[in-house]
């Protein structure tokens, strides 16, 4: 079930010094969107930018028939975002695309989600899922990065949940310094890494989803990820949001918006 | 509130009304069904469909340009086969005119697929994809050579009885040379504008932003370059045209009513909004009620001269 139509905005506010959430009332959206998922949101009237833009789905409140996503202003399109205020409307496409599988049986598994800027958003859907599914919070294991501090997104609803949460920025404004792949790596040098039951989920940049793909394929743990790409339509029509996979002939390409965005990450080809 | 008579006749193709959608923008239809009443419009245009399964470029294969996107898909499509069995069985559900864009590398490739398609149960009309600029061979050379338009055509005119739409390419000097050598072929009807070769480069990176380096232009930075293309091809031939390129709302698919073109094909808009192809057919039936007219083909090609503000 999904929509294509005016939703209301229900609130509109800054999180962070450039990140904003925005609350959308969408009964649709907020009672069958699962973690991975996405909106295309259109707020535009003219042709500048042409086309809507994805954004994953960060919380849901089913109840009150609302949703919200988690943007940085950073262009036309998020700049025009910004200045929406409750009452007005955003034309709302979604929810779109597959989810996160979770492994089962799911509380024994070691969960391990890897965020990335704007990445984090889904996997703090996934996270809140998982614990609500009532895997011990301490199976569910978050590892939270961003170049500097005011990039990363989500930090305080992941320590909400009281999971294991580590935050990591390149310049060390905030949390640990380096990268998201330096947690993976000591998380298992000491041990902590549950090889034999552990699911790697990613969602971020290219770059990060890469190196996250190749600790996990290195180490032999199943990983998903969640690409960014371009989406001009979001309905698998376009074919502009390809991903390039291994096949037994060779290759093929899968649309991120309905095959994806979660892709296995041992069948991405990653150039 | 009075009915109009949306009903077009285009040669040996009948629509219930004229609001088609574009190849390679509406898939197989199945992907906008629980959106959009595919009952209610005139026809889907397929994705272009080969011989054989088809991949597609390597990405980036899609860039925004100003009020438009550049694509380089590269024709990926599952083939003729896997649409008929896996795709065909779906539409047939629907009372839509289903018409089949078809793309090969060679004459022959071209003939096959006439041949397959001739007679299965569904298929309601060819539109030969003689224009596609993101093929290396075939392609696009079959739509700026006329005499191997002419050619193409009659040779699939020759394989199948389905009224036959050819698909012109704008990135020509004269389009009505294009335009007669395949009537001249036997098209019944033919559907412009295809997409504007073009390019996009990242000034930072200084590269270009297609891995195909070019792709087709489309989207409303096109409206104005391919109404006059309709113009001056519903002036140069007898058959019937579908008109399209850059339409965004109802008014610009009057534009091209007006212009000559007797049904019209939504394509990159179909991006922005699932639900525009019915928008779309709904505004031009409001707009003709507030015209006045009570049939939709009484407009086709009635574009007057701009009148000089002096005259009142």
């Amino acid at each position: 079930m999904r929509c294509a139509e005016y939703c209301e905005v229900v609130a509109n506010w800054q999180v962070a010094t450039n990140q904003f959430e925005i609350q959308l009332h969408s009964p649709i959206v907020a009672r069958h969107a699962q973690p991975g998922q996405f909106v295309q949101l259109r707020v535009q009237t003219g042709y500048e930018p042409l086309f809507g833009r994805p954004f994953s789905v960060f919380r849901t409140f089913p109840e009150r028939g609302d949703f919200s996503v988690i943007y940085l202003v950073r262009g036309t399109f998020t700049q025009l975002l910004a200045q929406k205020k409750p009452g007005d409307s955003v034309f709302v496409v979604g929810p779109l695309g597959n989810r996160f599988l979770v492994r089962q049986p799911a509380q024994e598994v070691q969960h391990v989600l890897v965020a990335g800027g704007v990445g984090a958003p889904p996997m703090y859907l996934l996270a809140e899922e998982l614990v609500q599914k009532g895997v011990p919070r301490q199976q569910v294991v978050v590892i939270n990065g961003a170049r500097r501090h005011d990039l990363l997104v989500c930090q305080e609803h992941f320590a909400e949940l009281g999971v294991p949460l580590w935050a990591v920025t390149e310049d060390g404004s905030l949390g640990e310094k380096g990268r998201v792949t330096d947690i993976l790596k000591g998380l298992n040098q000491r041990g902590e890494l549950q090889r034999e039951r552990c699911q790697v989920y990613a969602c971020g940049p290219t770059a990060m989803l890469e190196a996250v793909a190749k600790f996990a394929q290195k180490h032999n743990l199943p990983c998903q990820v969640s690409v960014e790409t371009m989406m001009p339509c979001g309905m698998g029509v376009c074919l502009g949001c390809a991903v390039k996979v291994r096949t037994p002939e060779g290759h093929d390409y899968r649309r991120a918006c309905v095959e994806g965005p979660v892709f296995d990450a041992a069948e991405v080809m990653w150039e | 509130m009075s009915k109009v008579r949306m009903e077009v006749q285009l040669g040996p193709l009948r629509l219930q009304n004229p609001v088609l959608v574009a190849s390679g923008t509406f898939g197989y239809g199945s992907e906008y069904a629980d959106l959009v009443d595919l009952n209610r419009l005139g026809g889907i245009m397929v994705k272009g469909t080969t011989l054989r399964p088809r991949a597609g470029n390597p990405m980036p294969r899609m860039v925004e340009t100003a009020a438009g996107c550049l694509n380089s898909i590269g024709l990926q499509n599952v083939g003729v086969e896997a649409f008929i069995s896996e795709k065909l069985p779906f539409l047939r559900q629907y009372r839509c005119a289903v018409i089949v864009n078809i793309a090969g590398d060679t004459y022959e490739e071209f003939e096959q697929l006439a041949a397959r398609l001739d007679g299965v149960e569904g298929v309601h009309a060819l539109e030969l994809n003689v224009s596609c600029p993101n093929q290396e061979k075939g392609g696009i050379h079959f739509g700026v050579d006329p005499e191997a338009t002419r050619e193409v055509v009659s040779r699939v005119r020759r394989r199948t009885r389905l009224p036959l739409i050819v698909k012109l390419s704008p990135n020509v000097t004269d389009i009505t040379v294009n335009a007669r050598a395949a009537v001249d072929g036997g098209a019944d009807i033919l559907s412009l504008v295809n997409t504007f070769v073009g390019t996009a480069i990242d000034a930072k990176t200084r590269r270009f932003k297609l891995a195909n380096i070019t792709g087709g232009l489309s989207g409303p930075a096109i409206k104005p370059l391919a109404l006059y293309l309709v113009w001056q091809v519903a002036r140069a031939v007898k058959v019937p045209i579908i008109g399209m390129g850059g339409i965004m709302n109802a008014t610009d698919a009057v534009e091209f009513l007006l212009a000559g073109a007797s049904a019209v094909a939504v394509g990159t808009a179909n991006y922005v909004n699932p639900r525009i192809s019915i928008e779309v057919l709904e505004g031009i039936e409001q707009y003709l009620r507030e015209q006045g007219e009570k049939d939709v083909k009484d407009i086709v090609g009635t574009v007057k001269r701009c009148k000089p503000e002096s005259e009142f």
